[in-house]
């Protein structure tokens, strides 16, 4: 079992076209399912871990809990998004097809995540303010993102439409995963913070978040806007509490 | 609807799922508990993937072995100890039993395989149609040709043992039945006999592989393949 779980996550890497045709095979999807979920949750939990390195502390914890945490909760919710999809599209897969495609396409990711912690953590090392931090965590999660997509294409169908369907899931998976990452923060923990939250307060939103957070690193502070869900006593500027997303 | 509200909902699928999952799928203990906290705790994804992986129910060479096993050993308990049991001597049995494992695993392994969507018989040969009304080149349409034959004798092969395990229990049905009767009444065995030759002849046939003709003959119906199969036996 545990050779063959290897042998799962160097295919996941090395070989993502023969690890969609496994998935849209009708083969036994439960070993791919187990190592792609192993993946997930590891590789996201280091890379939690790391983010947190420059708080430390309980924050260590919460991070590697929270960022695997965020990128189960949006397979829940995105799987049945692109079986649907898929299906009104003329690429039309099994419901276990596309589960396994998703998460062994999240599994993936995990794992670019997992290369790509050492490079965030000498960055943090090398003492980059925070809001350089949340862009460089932001950025690693794009590139993951587009090693995950590559596979999902090509389980989908490596063919324009395959690729239409792709972009129109992306229109679901993106704001979902934001969003959901943007409930389970903070991932990183402000330095100056006395207490570690495990959750914060609901405020905003993702985009707004990243908005601010990009003029924040160029050292323009903005309050922010007034919004639905009031902020929590205390909480003076947003771009202080913007955070990165998963 | 709050986040406690969605979480209680979330429960309930997942104890739903889990019993779902125990209810249809027969896994050993070690495996079982794996699954069982998946379907638990992620089962909008490990519902449809344990769903999917789950053998076929319906096994019916294996059931049918299994049916079989139990009267041949019936038969022989039947006979042990008595002037009739050379008629079904215990090594006799052994080799029996041992032959019908074997073919029922390979029924099954046939079963298991032609359930799937890249063995069915109707798709190959609506390949093939579309091909040859498409126009396809010849080396492609040729590929098609051979898959659909492979896919053909898999099929007949898994027939004919599906109806010798049928022939097969039926025998043993009545192998018993004579058994017991020539035990209890002192009657001749020259019947058994006979019933014990046609059990070996059944068994050589699920040793035996398809041959071309003979799997042409299946997929034209049972009439043409009893037809086949008389001429052949001539």
């Amino acid at each position: 079992m545990f050779q063959e779980t290897v042998q799962v996550l160097e295919r996941l890497l090395r070989s993502p076209s023969q690890i969609a045709k496994h998935c849209a095979a009708d083969e036994d999807p439960r070993a791919l399912f187990l190592a792609s979920l192993c993946a997930t949750l590891l590789g996201a939990a280091a890379f939690g871990g790391v983010l947190a390195t420059s708080r430390g502390g309980l924050q260590l914890l919460y991070s590697a809990t929270k960022v695997p945490l965020a990128l189960v909760i949006t397979l829940v919710l995105v799987v049945p998004a692109l079986h649907g999809l898929a299906a009104s599209l003329g690429q039309p897969l099994r419901l276990s097809a596309v589960v396994s495609l998703v998460l062994a396409a999240t599994g993936r990711a995990a794992l670019v995540l997992l290369a790509l912690s050492p490079v965030v953590w000498l960055a943090l090392d090398r003492g980059i303010g925070y809001h350089s931090s949340v862009l460089l965590a932001a950025a690693c999660y794009a590139l993951a993102g587009l090693s995950a997509l590559g596979l999902l294409w090509h389980g989908v169908g490596k063919s324009l439409r395959g690729a239409f369907v792709i972009a129109c899931f992306g229109l679901v998976l993106v704001p979902t995963g934001a969003q959901t990452a943007w409930l389970l923060r903070p991932f990183i923990g402000r330095p100056a913070q006395a207490r570690v939250p495990f959750l914060r307060h609901r405020e905003s939103s993702f985009a707004d978040a990243m908005y601010l957070s990009a003029l924040s690193s160029q050292g323009i502070y903005r309050a922010p806007e007034p919004n639905s869900h009031p902020a929590p006593r205390g909480a003076t500027n947003l771009a202080d509490d913007a955070e990165e997303a998963p | 609807m709050t986040l406690t509200d969605l979480g209680v909902l979330y429960g309930i699928g997942g104890v739903a799922s889990a019993a779902l999952v125990r209810r249809f799928t027969g896994k050993p203990r070690r495996e079982s508990a794996t699954s069982f906290l998946l379907s638990l705790l992620l089962w909008p994804l490990w519902l449809p993937i344990a769903l999917a992986s789950r053998k076929p129910s319906s096994l019916v060479g294996a059931r049918l072995s299994s049916d079989t096993e139990v009267a041949l050993l019936e038969a022989h308990a039947a006979v042990r100890g008595t002037p009739l049991e050379p008629l079904l001597p215990r090594q006799a049995l052994d080799r029996i039993l041992s032959e019908l494992a074997r073919a029922g695993e390979r029924h099954a392994e046939l079963s298991e395989l032609l359930a799937r969507r890249h063995f069915d018989p109707k798709l190959a040969e609506a390949r093939v149609a579309r091909l040859t009304r498409d126009g396809a080149p010849a080396r492609t349409l040729s590929s098609a040709r051979l898959h659909l034959d492979n896919v053909e004798r898999l099929a007949a092969l898994r027939a004919r043992d599906q109806r010798t395990f049928e022939e097969l229990a039926e025998l043993v049905l009545a192998l018993r039945a004579q058994l017991v009767l020539a035990k209890f009444s002192e009657s001749s065995a020259s019947d058994v006999q006979g019933i014990v030759g046609e059990v070996w002849a059944r068994i050589d046939v699920l040793g035996t592989t398809l041959e071309p003709a003979s799997a042409g003959a299946y997929m034209a119906g049972p009439a043409a393949f009893s037809d086949l199969a008389e001429s052949q036996a001539e």
